[in-house]
């Protein structure tokens, strides 16, 4: 760990590296508060939909689930999408600080 | 069997757009991935011969690896979230993109008489998608089976 900040060439490379992957969990957080925002509103418009289409009986039988099942994928992708930049930052910290060693 | 509402108008299909329109970016992506491995590798070659070449390759990798994973994913749930939705007074089309625009289109079959599918190239006839084009100049693209949609809509039309 100490030969990250040795110099002042190799603190500021660790500077920017951390200030990267800071700036990546912002991004990261930024787009899930905009999906889920937008998967809000399409769920919303998605019922509204489905209540002007459907007959009463059967709403009561269908509930949520039809427009769930629209927007599952998007879920699945969200959290691949989370486990992607995680796995990333991880492996890219490990392979920066340990990269006397290993290179 | 279809689901009909207070105001007599049946919803006939949900169709998702076709796989082939992730094709492109999922290329570019991989590319972009390759560029951003090799030049974690050119890091590790240099590192004990020229620090800062292997420092400058190491954060432009990163940089490259970090903006293609959110680029791909963003790009992922926007076009993921598109909808094509049939009833038979019209078609409402719903896309986004996450960090430009919310679009819902809606084609009433109102005064249409008319409905087209059109598939170009060896692609879009191998994978069978294509654009379905209407009577007032609207269009949808990436419609699979656009044919069937398009025997949907006609029928619809002529139950109005």
């Amino acid at each position: 760990m100490d030969a990250l900040f040795a110099t002042p060439g190799m603190t500021a490379v660790t500077v920017v590296v951390g200030l990267t992957e800071l700036l990546s969990a912002a991004m990261l957080l930024f787009i899930i508060r905009l999906f889920l925002r937008v998967r809000h509103s399409q769920e919303n418009l998605l019922l509204m939909l489905q209540r002007h289409l459907r007959n009463p009986a059967l709403d009561r039988l269908l509930g949520e689930v039809t427009v769930r099942r629209f927007l599952a994928p998007n879920r699945k992708l969200l959290w691949m999408y989370v486990l992607s930049t995680v796995i990333i930052t991880i492996l890219s910290m490990l392979l920066f600080t340990f990269q006397p060693h290993l290179l | 069997m279809p689901a009909t509402g207070a105001t007599g108008e049946e919803l006939l299909a949900v169709v998702h757009e076709h796989w082939i329109k992730y094709a492109a970016p999922f290329f570019v992506g991989l590319i972009l991935l390759m560029i951003s491995v090799a030049l974690f590798v050119l890091a590790g070659i240099s590192a004990h011969h020229a620090m800062w070449l292997s420092h400058t390759s190491f954060v432009t990798g990163l940089l490259l690896l970090l903006a293609t994973n959110h680029w791909f994913f963003a790009m992922l749930l926007s076009e993921n979230s598109a909808r094509i939705i049939i009833t038979n007074k019209r078609v409402i089309h719903l896309r986004t993109r996450l960090f430009i625009h919310e679009e819902m289109k809606e084609i009433t079959f109102e005064k249409m008489r008319f409905v087209d599918a059109k598939m170009h190239g060896l692609l879009q006839v191998l994978f069978r998608y294509g654009t379905v084009w209407f009577e007032n100049g609207a269009s949808l693209t990436y419609v699979p089976h656009p044919n069937r949609m398009v025997k949907q809509i006609q029928q619809a039309m002529g139950m109005k």
